[in-house]
């Protein structure tokens, strides 16, 4: 409980900050002929349901205990590998692409490296088959 | 060629399958299977090209339960709906009486939508015709009230819809078509692609989720699964659950076939109305589940209604098939019925097949496949399944960027997911949103942004009044509601 408050805190800001962003943005998005709230208008809308809604949700919780559980570098770590995606896919291809985020993934999950490179070389296998050969994906 | 010509059956079968497949793997849709198959079936005559889309069609959208008991991924959006009380119950009892929950009202939403199809369609096109802008408005709108105040936090239920609502508004607006919140960036201009935030949501995060609670992740259940136990725990738990809740599946599947002949809705929306609606009850998630598996698959069958008698798509698959209908030299709507009767006729013929014989056999098998996949640990086959996730967001448009947008909202997911804020509600506001924003627009451009012509139809006037009832009746007995829905599911079986 005490590590979802973190997590719901975390929202919450990251809902206000949006809000405020899509508020911030919509006043530069043109308006409609006779003065008519034109793009603009549902994101306006939107950016004021996140701000107070976060904000509310901010206050609910604000007096409740909130800690880590451990274990967030790791996540921290695959998304920042995730991020990289684009960048082995242009170097490396697609089937070895898939198959090395199974393998990674598979690894940090704990499995033993040898069936984590399995897991790879099936997922590589796969994709490159039945995606790649067979419905004709680029990559 | 007739229909019950070997050719044709054989495309009825392997279309299933090819369809079930795409379904079950979350990232491959029933619209990507329809588009990749078009090629190679216009090369096929009319009667053997519909069987395999009428194949694939009814396998995908009811395969997509596969993922949600298998991995909690929806194979498909309209799964997504009820994917976490369809999970629970394979983790509760069987993933094999959950399979069994999943095919049966499946095939029985189906066949009541065929029903439709067959002899009420008449009626409710003439009632779509009615169907303005504004009545679109109070629909939509209707579906995301009952969403968003559906769950035990109505501030993270807001906060969750707002997020998928306004990350469907980047790209081109409805009303001017100016771009938004694009950031200068060309593969922005499109939007965010559904089924990339979809694997991002329901793919990533979960392996993420899994990687914080790696020591504490539980095996999935593997007891009972043996070849008596799947097939009682299939067929005969799931018809005995199935027939103690008939009057639920004969509303739902009316529900999900009226949503799906609706142009515009379709199996997602059907399945989150439906499903919500029962969650706003206080149902268990074996009833949630089969609500929303009940009105997904007859609201595929309702889609055809508006499609084959009227020429208007009641969602996107049947945009396709339409497309298919006029390169096949086919004009949809009254003209099919007086020129080409024979083919209606095997139109429905290949529903009644689909739904009575493919559904429930695929789902015994899928079930069988199910056991073997359960046998590989947890951790491998998230290890395999992030790797999928690459793929198949890169698939839906052979994009790398989309890769980008995976991190970043498979980041997103997680913080959601962790914080304990229903991530259905920010596929919902995806989905829901743009239709919104469209029927406002729209309907305050044709009468010069006068507020008062969203009461001034009688049947706008009619949803207007039920949007008003369904926030007065939600309000008025939420405690009690709230309460039951704050209960962990244990309690509340």
């Amino acid at each position: 409980m005490d590590a979802m408050r973190v997590w719901e805190r975390v929202a919450a800001l990251l809902a206000v900050a949006l809000g405020a962003l899509a508020l911030l943005l919509s006043r530069g998005l043109p308006q409609m002929e006779g003065g008519y709230p034109g793009p603009a208008l549902f994101p306006s809308i939107l950016g004021v349901v996140l701000l107070l809604s976060g904000l509310g949700l901010w206050w609910q919780g604000r007096r409740a205990r909130a800690r880590l559980q451990g274990g967030e570098g790791l996540v921290l770590l695959a998304l920042l590998g995730l991020a990289l995606a684009p960048w082995l896919l242009g170097r490396l291809g697609l089937s070895p692409t898939a198959g090395f985020y199974a393998a990674a993934g598979a690894l940090l999950l704990g499995v033993r490296p040898g069936v984590a490179l399995l897991t790879g070389g099936a997922v590589a296998l796969l994709v490159y088959l039945f995606f790649q050969r067979f419905l004709g994906v680029q990559g | 060629m007739s229909f019950l010509s070997p050719e044709a059956l054989l495309a009825l079968i392997l279309g299933s399958l090819y369809g079930a497949i795409f379904g079950a793997i979350p990232g491959l849709t029933a619209t990507l299977a329809i588009s990749l198959a078009i090629p190679v079936l216009l090369f096929l005559g009319p009667q053997v090209a519909l069987a395999a889309l009428i194949g694939i069609t009814a396998t995908a959208i009811f395969a997509g339960d596969i993922g949600s008991v298998l991995v909690r991924m929806p194979g498909t959006p309209a799964s997504a709906a009820y994917t976490e009380e369809l999970h629970e119950v394979a983790q509760k009892r069987s993933p094999a009486f959950a399979l069994g929950l999943s095919a049966l009202p499946s095939a029985i939403g189906s066949l009541i939508g065929l029903g439709f199809l067959v002899v009420g369609s008449l009626g409710l096109v003439a009632l779509a015709k009615q169907f303005s802008s504004f009545e679109y408005f109070w629909l939509v709108l209707l579906g995301i009230i009952s969403g968003v105040l559906a769950v035990p936090s109505i501030l993270k239920g807001a906060l969750a819809f707002g997020l998928g609502m306004l990350l469907a508004t980047i790209g081109y607006d409805p009303a001017l078509g100016h771009p938004r919140f694009t950031f200068g960036q060309p593969n922005l201009l499109g939007g965010i692609d559904f089924i990339v935030a979809l694997i991002a949501f329901f793919g990533v995060s979960e392996v993420l989720h899994h990687l914080l609670h790696k020591n504490r992740s539980p095996q999935a259940q593997v007891e009972g699964l043996g070849g008596r136990g799947i097939f009682r725990a299939y067929f005969q738990e799931a018809g005995q659950f199935c027939w103690k809740e008939r009057g639920s599946l004969v509303r739902s599947s009316v529900l999900g076939t009226f949503v799906g002949f609706l142009p515009g809705a379709g199996s997602d929306i059907a399945a989150w109305i439906s499903s919500n609606l029962r969650r706003m009850r206080g149902g268990r998630p074996e009833q949630v589940a089969l609500d929303g598996t009940t009105a997904n698959n007859a609201a595929v069958a309702g889609a055809w209604i508006p499609a084959m008698a009227l020429g208007l798509p009641g969602d996107t698959l049947t945009a396709i098939l339409l497309g298919m209908f006029l390169a096949l030299g086919i004009t949809p709507g009254p003209e099919l019925f007086n020129k080409h009767g024979a083919l209606v006729i095997q139109i429905y013929l290949a529903f009644f097949l689909v739904s009575v014989v493919l559904m429930p056999l695929g789902g015994y098998l899928s079930a069988l496949i199910v056991q073997n996949l359960l046998r590989i640990p947890m951790r491998v086959l998230m290890g395999a399944v992030l790797g999928l996730c690459v793929v198949g967001a890169y698939a839906v448009n052979n994009n790398p960027f989309d890769l980008y947008l995976l991190a970043a909202l498979g980041a997103l997911g997680f913080v959601l997911r962790q914080g304990g804020f229903p991530l259905g509600l920010v596929v919902l506001g995806m989905v829901l949103g743009p239709l919104l924003e469209q029927h406002f627009m729209v309907s305050m451009i044709k009468t010069h942004w006068n507020l008062l012509s969203f009461f001034e139809r009688p049947l706008a006037l009619l949803l207007a009044f039920l949007n008003v009832a369904m926030v007065v009746a939600v309000l008025g007995f939420r405690r009690g509601w709230w309460a039951a829905l704050r209960l962990p599911a244990e309690e509340r079986a």
